[in-house]
């Protein structure tokens, strides 16, 4: 009888754990699972991130960077002069939706340069992407700013694979040959759906 | 021989019984209708962040895209903080010197990330990819409601499984098109979510593994 007694009691006792290596959210072990969450901070490492960081010096297998043309940019160590890529209809609508959220920012929807951002950023402003100057440069150099940076402008790598560096390039040398000039790409505007769409709601708000 | 209970205990027995009854369904029920309420899901609960973030004046004020910062929406499962080298270039002049930003002056001198507070959080056992929903007609606005009104971004859906599922069994009247992904305020019309789901292939999937691994 004894002898089950302390059977049950070493059972039972198995189960138990000190309150204090309980976690919080213990009620709720599967809500709150012991797993790394992207972006999640971390305590048990010398960085505070969950998401590492590649180790100095090198670089992805998907890494474009070195990859000839496409990658780099550059032809036996001088900008490319043509987009390396097949220019589709495809190719130039990626561009579009990429230039609207990443350069019309701050060169305007229709490159003019201007756009609200712009305006409350101080000098250096944004320069506009339709002078002949600018119309001039190779389209290898043109990438290599997205690609890069140049000035205040911040590189657009992370933000953007090759392929789509290379279709805003696309995209922007069609905007520099076309003429038409209507008001809602001259606007300082970022996205003109958008723009309507906060537009519309803003005037029916008014008029409520 | 006189009765052993007087007879207002048969009452007693009955109500007794119906109590008992009323307790074992109503505690659960409403523990379930608690779940639901806002109070539970946290829904509408502002949350306080390291950064007084607002984003009435990027989104509205300054016509700043969602993906220009939260840029790994289309392509991965999670939308994205952006890193603090997304915000020093425009603030590298504008601000820059305000008390609000001071942790971001902070995290740029010591190189550690900001530590933004979750807002939308889903449990553990929820996969849940934002690039799907994106690139298939699925508006930011849809489950995030308005940031663009928002001066503390608080969780605007209740994300409850019946709200996931409620989209899943019929997705055509939540989808938009691709070119207004990001456009808040969007007016949906009636006839052409089935028009876009067929465009986009889009399915009703409800079968458990969709969300649950």
């Amino acid at each position: 009888m004894n002898r089950a007694c302390v059977l049950v009691v070493i059972i039972v006792a198995a189960a138990c754990t000190k309150s204090s290596e309980r976690e919080p959210g213990d009620f709720e072990r599967m809500r709150i699972q012991q797993r790394d969450e992207p972006y999640a901070a971390s305590g048990r490492l010398a960085i505070d991130e969950r998401m590492r960081h590649p180790p100095a010096g090198t670089m992805s297998r998907e890494s474009e960077a070195d990859s000839g043309a496409i990658g780099s940019g550059t032809s036996a160590g001088q900008p490319v002069t043509q987009v390396p890529l097949a220019v589709t209809p495809e190719l130039l609508a990626l561009g579009h939706e990429k230039f609207d959220v990443f350069c019309a920012v701050c060169h305007g929807a229709g490159g003019f340069g201007g756009s609200i951002v712009a305006a409350n950023m101080g000098a250096p402003r944004p320069p506009s992407l339709r002078s002949a100057a600018v119309q001039a440069l190779p389209p290898g150099f043109v990438f290599n700013i997205a690609t890069k940076g140049i000035g205040r402008m911040p590189p657009y790598a992370p933000q953007l694979t090759a392929r789509e560096r290379w279709a805003v390039v696309a995209y922007l040398e069609q905007l520099q040959r076309s003429t038409s000039t209507s008001a809602e790409q001259r606007e300082d505007s970022v996205r003109a759906i958008g723009i309507r769409g906060i537009d519309s709601t803003l005037a029916a708000e008014q008029q409520r | 021989m006189p009765a052993l209970f007087p007879h207002w205990t048969n009452t007693l027995a009955r109500a007794t019984l119906i109590a008992v009854l009323c307790t074992l369904v109503g505690v659960p029920v409403a523990l379930m209708a608690w779940v639901r309420t806002p109070n539970a899901t946290r829904q509408y609960e502002p949350v306080a962040q390291p950064v007084a973030f607002d984003h009435r004046i990027h989104v509205t004020g300054q016509r700043i895209d969602c993906r220009y910062c939260h840029y790994s929406a289309e392509r991965s499962s999670y939308a994205g903080i952006p890193p603090t080298s997304v915000c020093v270039p425009c603030h590298s002049t504008a601000w820059m010197s305000s008390d609000v930003l001071a942790p971001v002056r902070q995290s740029v001198s010591s190189g550690r990330p900001l530590r933004w507070n979750r807002v939308d959080a889903l449990p553990g056992f929820v996969y849940f990819n934002h690039a799907i929903h994106v690139n298939k007609g699925v508006g930011c606005e849809s489950c995030h409601g308005r940031v663009d009104r928002m001066a503390q971004v608080y969780q605007a859906a209740p994300l409850t499984m019946s709200w996931c599922v409620n989209c899943h069994r019929n997705p055509a009247p939540h989808l938009r098109p691709l070119s207004a992904i990001t456009t808040m305020g969007y007016v949906s019309q009636r006839e052409l979510g089935p028009q876009l789901a067929q465009k986009y292939h889009v399915r009703s999937l409800t079968t458990c593994t969709t969300c649950h691994r």
